[in-house]
């Protein structure tokens, strides 16, 4: 069944087990990641957003990936959890979106992602400050991080201009804290890179 | 002991390192890079500058590091190469600003090398095409650095508002090439961390 138009947009965040700063997100996934594999996960945070009638406002969805090289060279393991709020519809929706399979900036997920280990619903709790950024599930992931002081005190280190699929502005960020314990992973990236910035994405 | 003459230049600079981009020692000195050694250059073409009633306009200089993988350690060995157009007291004036004796950004650098090779007075050859430069020194340099890709192609994607001592505050990010080796100095890169930006300098 082909996919309606739809649009999302809101807050993400990310950390990785890269070296500050993730040299994959500059190359546009062709670097080595600096471990040579790559552990992560992306939070997604909709403002607001709509796949044909289905609103999607306020939903949050957080994917789990692993990739054993390079993140253009696919392969990847993922995993995705949709906050516990989410009707039927909204996961069908969200599914096809964060799977790439909806087409839009994300559609490249569709051909990088192997192995999908499925959909989970769980409490998640997004939080933002005006230099950080938060993410919870209970059990599961505990996330934090902070922009990396900038050279003018009052405002963060960005990148502008960026190729990037997520959005072109990015902000530098170190992860404070970051355990994950899920879909059968076991992963710290406490110290490691971060990243945050908004998103504006329509498809297919 | 710093001089007493004022001094100051602005230019461009351009660098390239044997890390991906980003190097991780460019966010801070306290970040490992990626090498058991980090060895990385610094490439300077000063539009304008003076050092007392002396002009610095138009000269060209390189000067390249090897370090530990841990750059606030010091122990830095260090070559400089002055342009053989600059006269006997130009040559003086810029050795002393590269050594730090002249106070300045420099002089917080400088703190870090332990080696210093003789400086060589040499043909320096220099070109800025947009998003592209390059300089090269007969016997011993090839390098060139060229922007990444970016979302608006009119302009280049940048990191802004990072800290540096030598750098402006908002960087080009490139990928850079180089091709250097002389008097056990060595640096052979494809491709990794590479920055520009337009560069104020004063001292002392």
């Amino acid at each position: 069944m082909a996919d309606p138009r739809w649009r999302a947009g809101g807050d993400w965040l990310l950390s990785c087990n890269c070296d500050v700063f993730c040299p994959c997100v500059l190359s546009l996934g062709r670097s080595r990641p600096t471990q040579g594999h790559c552990v992560t996960w992306y939070a997604f945070h909709l403002e607001e957003g709509r796949y044909g009638e289905t609103d999607l406002a306020g939903r949050t969805v957080v994917a789990p990936a692993y990739s054993p090289g390079p993140l253009l060279e696919g392969g990847w393991t993922m995993g995705l959890y949709l906050d516990e709020g989410t009707t039927h519809d909204q996961e069908h929706a969200l599914t096809r979106i964060f799977t790439g399979e909806a087409g839009g900036p994300i559609r490249m997920w569709s051909f990088l992602i192997s192995r999908h280990l499925g959909v989970q619903k769980a409490p998640i709790h997004f939080t933002k400050d005006k230099k950080s950024r938060a993410i919870t599930i209970p059990k599961t992931l505990e996330c934090s991080i902070a922009a990396l002081p900038g050279g003018e005190p009052d405002d963060v280190i960005r990148l502008l201009n960026l190729p990037y699929w997520i959005n072109r502005e990015v902000v530098v960020c170190r992860t404070e804290k970051g355990r994950f314990r899920g879909f059968g992973f076991n992963w710290e990236t406490g110290g490691k890179s971060a990243e945050y910035g908004v998103f504006n994405w329509t498809g297919p | 002991m710093a001089d007493a003459e004022r001094w100051w230049a602005k230019g461009l600079l351009f660098e390239n390192c044997n890390c991906q981009l980003l190097c991780p020692a460019h966010l801070s000195f306290k970040q490992r890079c990626e090498h058991e050694r980090c060895i990385g250059h610094w490439a300077i073409h000063i539009d304008q500058g003076g050092y007392g009633v002396l002009s610095l306009d138009g000269l060209n200089a390189f000067i390249i590091s090897n370090s530990p993988q841990l750059m606030i350690s010091g122990s830095w060995t260090q070559a400089i190469y002055i342009d053989e157009r600059a006269g006997q007291a130009e040559r003086r004036v810029l050795e002393r600003i590269f050594t730090g004796q002249a106070g300045g950004p420099w002089a917080v650098l400088a703190r870090f090398v332990s080696t210093r090779l003789e400086t060589r007075h040499v043909p320096i050859g220099f070109k800025d095409e947009g998003r592209r430069k390059a300089m090269w020194i007969d016997d011993c340099l090839e390098t060139a650095v060229e922007a990444i890709k970016s979302a608006d192609p009119s302009q280049e994607a940048v990191l802004a508002n990072v800290f540096n001592q030598i750098h402006a505050s908002t960087q080009v990010l490139a990928f850079g090439t180089t091709r250097y080796a002389d008097r056990g100095l060595a640096l052979t890169t494809a491709g990794t961390h590479a920055l520009y930006s337009r560069f104020s300098w004063a001292g002392p």
